[in-house]
């Protein structure tokens, strides 16, 4: 992640989070937090705590952040400092679930379909790791389900509020049940693909087992530390496949299936 | 193969409870940022070291960067960091951890290190890391805190002991492994019982004197590696073997050498000063020299330790001398030309000497002594001379430590370290030396050296050994240390000179050669042994241990 891109993350997060902006030139980027943001990002607990004791005015703190590795004055920010990352977790948080309309500029009445969007996270675990990010759409009428499902999105005018000139259509299959749906996708699609790495991986915690049980054979005294041993060596190797939602919602598009985005 | 799947379940029952509440939903552009920073976290591969991504602030050398990625790729995440002194064995297990962190492989991780050395290591993982490392100070920190540094001292007590093995740790860190070299300490049995995901044990010195202490610190990584004890000590009898272990040992232990890492490295002087001793002095030495006569059953190694604390003070054979009386290893009959020799020394003419040197320069120096005694003996002449000297030794509680670092590096211009205070101690603000005595074990001279000359030291360094003529100490600085060239840094391939010693302890081969019965034999056996160095140095080829390319 580049600093600019850092920059310009950082900028829209405070924006759609409700901060006012008071500098937003490159490299730095000054803010006024509000009072949600400043419980969240800034952790004095006692202070609000002591407000909300006294009722005194709440004066939520500035941010002064800074690209610019050299800055003096504001707090540097970079791709791994904890800042950034404590502000991904707050726009994860904060952008779980969603339920959102395309904005069709019709004047005629235009029906609207309910697609589910899903977002995860598929990591492949043994001794090393690797994440996977998928994104999913169920048409929940049809039930289609379609791959790249953000990418699809990202062009449309999507709002939070349903538009004038159009209505939804209702759903024939309920939200849950197509969350259901794709983890079973999901689990078929795993099941069906060849894991090379989970065969590396097994390979290489069969054969540090085989040595700790010759290294344990040759020993006469008894030895408690066989079964820890053996433990950690499973733990360091086992392949896991772990999924997790990243977030989620409703969508109402004026596209009635795939091919059509 | 058996892979488990798991789905967490966290995200559906917000969904639910949105579905149920209408609400509350996020904006289109929260949703598209959360979406963006899974995106800019996910581990894109397998292979290869994201790390660096996360830590544009720290810059590496070639040298810990690929090992690194060797520990991560090649070895699972368990080896041995065994770099020559200084290289930054901290900042190579500092990458891997920040590594395995960002992966999401390691959430709770436990560092041990040398009592003096907890801040320190703490303070760098935090800073250069971003690592929220913890020093260990109250009991709830073990539970509490996800990455806790603590001294093994600690760790290993009751009541620390039995919470310390409670932990799910996925990552155990040995900063001085090397004193984990015997099997029967408790130590080594608390370390065996802890349970290691992953784990990095550093040492500069994975052998000290015998090859089975490589063969037990590999077994507290990954047991049976070597196979077993028994034959593991039957196969290294045999010389054939050699290059099996060493290829072996290349999978699990990572050794970088100062002369083939890209680090520009600042230059060592080195000026031997030759002492002559006072009448009364010499006399003193002669009266130890004598005991030989005298007490039949006083071996080499009692004699040679007397012989060379009289080259070091008077203070420090006055020690010795009355424990061996207490102990009845001596009678006072036999003590007593001894004990009379060292009332008529009024003057240390090595100390003068010493003195002179730093009063010639106001440089910051370090002085090294094997013994206490002249360690309080120094800082007594030295303050009569009102010179500022801070003590430095291993027995030190921590936070004393790190004070008397302080006091040295602010306010007093000599730091007086005993062999204890060796380890671990990074004092690159300081750039003369002292070898006041010299230890018999070449690993330990270089050892002393890496206090100053390491990573972060940014000028030429300088070493002074001083020596007294016709003594067991002007003999092992003419006939072993200048012969292998030992303080110009370019020894090399100790640790595997010393390897090949299998069984023989270097320091008792310099023990026996200097008691020998006449001077030509001494010289013979330690002309022999600085040859088979200088052969082994220069000759080389088989680099048993792995480098960074």
């Amino acid at each position: 992640m580049e600093q600019a891109e850092v920059h310009n993350y950082l900028r829209r997060y405070f924006y759609a989070a409700g901060a006012e902006l008071l500098h937003t030139r490159p490299p730095n980027l000054e803010v006024q937090l509000n009072k949600t943001l400043d419980l969240e990002l800034m952790n004095r607990p006692f202070y609000w705590h002591y407000l909300e004791k006294t009722g005194g005015e709440p004066k939520p703190l500035k941010m002064n952040l800074s690209t610019d590795m050299h800055s003096e004055t504001n707090e540097k920010i970079h791709f791994g400092s904890p800042r950034l990352h404590q502000i991904f977790s707050s726009a994860v948080e904060k952008g779980a679930v969603t339920r959102l309309y395309e904005q069709t500029y019709q004047k005629n009445q235009t029906p609207l379909y309910p697609w589910l969007g899903l977002n995860m996270r598929i990591s492949y675990t043994c001794h090393r790791r690797r994440d996977d990010i998928r994104s999913f759409g169920v048409q929940l009428i049809s039930g289609e389900t379609i791959d790249h499902f953000m990418k699809r999105l990202s062009p449309l005018p999507l709002v939070p509020a349903i538009p004038d000139y159009t209505f939804t259509m209702a759903n024939l299959i309920k939200p849950l049940s197509a969350v259901q749906r794709i983890k079973k996708y999901l689990l078929d699609d795993i099941r069906s693909q060849k894991h090379t790495w989970a065969d590396e991986a097994t390979k290489r915690m069969n054969a540090d087992l085989q040595l700790l049980d010759r290294f344990y054979e040759a020993r006469e005294e008894e030895d408690t530390d066989y079964d820890s041993e053996k433990e950690a060596i499973q733990h360091q190797y086992q392949p896991t496949i772990q999924l997790t939602f990243i977030n989620g919602g409703l969508f109402y598009l004026s596209k009635e299936r795939g091919t059509l985005f | 193969m058996y892979i488990d799947i798991h789905f967490s379940t966290d995200w559906e029952e917000k969904f639910k409870k949105a579905l149920d509440d209408e609400g509350p939903w996020s904006s289109w552009e929260m949703y598209r940022l959360a979406y963006e920073a899974e995106k800019h976290k996910a581990v894109p591969s397998f292979d290869g070291l994201v790390a660096t991504s996360h830590l544009p602030q720290l810059s590496l050398y070639d040298h810990q960067w690929e090992t690194a990625r060797r520990v991560v790729e090649d070895m699972n995440g368990k080896a041995i960091l065994a770099d020559e002194v200084g290289l930054g064995k901290t900042i190579e297990a500092g990458l891997v951890l920040k590594e395995y962190m960002i992966r999401g492989l390691v959430k709770k991780a436990l560092i041990l290190a040398p009592a003096s050395l907890v801040n320190q290591w703490a303070q760098e993982l935090n800073e250069k890391f971003n690592i929220p490392a913890v020093p260990q100070k109250k009991s709830y920190v073990w539970e509490r805190c996800d990455v806790v540094v603590a001294s093994m001292d600690a760790a290993k007590r009751s009541p620390h002991r039995d919470i310390v093995l409670e932990q799910p740790y996925d990552m155990i860190i040995i900063d001085e492994a090397h004193k984990l070299k015997n099997t029967k300490t408790k130590n080594y049995a608390f370390i065996k019982s802890l349970k290691k995901r992953f784990c990095l044990l550093l040492t500069a010195t994975p052998v000290q004197n015998r090859i089975e202490e490589l063969f037990h610190l590999v077994s507290i990584l990954k047991p049976g590696h070597l196979g077993d004890e028994k034959s593991f000590k039957d196969q290294y009898k045999g010389d054939q073997s050699n290059e099996d272990i060493q290829a072996l040992v290349q999978n699990v232990m990572v050794r970088n050498r100062r002369d083939n890492t890209n680090v520009n490295w600042t230059k060592r002087h080195v000026e031997n000063n030759h002492v002559k001793m006072s009448d009364e002095e010499r006399a003193m030495y002669d009266a130890v020299c004598n005991l030989k006569q005298t007490v039949q059953e006083l071996h080499g190694f009692s004699l040679t330790t007397l012989q060379r604390e009289a080259c070091s003070s008077k203070e420090a054979l006055g020690v010795t001398l009355s424990n061996m009386m207490k102990k009845g290893i001596l009678s006072e009959e036999q003590a007593t030309p001894v004990v009379q020799a060292m009332q008529a020394v009024k003057t240390n003419a090595k100390a003068e000497q010493v003195l002179k040197q730093l009063q010639a320069s106001s440089e910051k120096t370090i002085i090294f002594t094997e013994y206490r005694a002249t360690q309080l003996f120094l800082q007594w002449f030295l303050s009569q001379h009102k010179i500022r000297s801070v003590p430095f030794r291993g027995g030190f509680k921590r936070s004393k430590k790190d004070w008397m670092r302080m006091l040295f590096r602010d306010h007093a211009q000599v730091m007086i370290a005993t062999e204890a205070g060796g380890e671990g101690l990074n004092l690159q603000f300081c750039h003369h030396m002292i070898n006041y005595d010299l230890p018999w074990n070449p690993m330990r001279v270089e050892q002393r050296i890496g206090r100053i000359h390491r990573l972060g030291q940014k000028e030429d360094v300088h070493i002074t050994n001083y020596a007294i003529d016709n003594t067991v100490e002007q003999r092992i600085l003419n006939l072993l240390y200048d012969k292998i060239a030992m303080f110009e840094g370019v020894i090399g391939r100790l640790d595997d000179i010393l390897e090949r010693y299998s069984g023989q302890e270097l320091e008792k081969y310099v023990e026996d050669a200097l008691d020998s019965d006449t001077e030509g034999e001494t010289r013979v056996k330690l002309h022999h042994l600085s040859e088979l160095m200088n052969q082994e140095n220069k000759g080389g080829g088989q680099d048993g241990t792995g480098r960074s390319s």
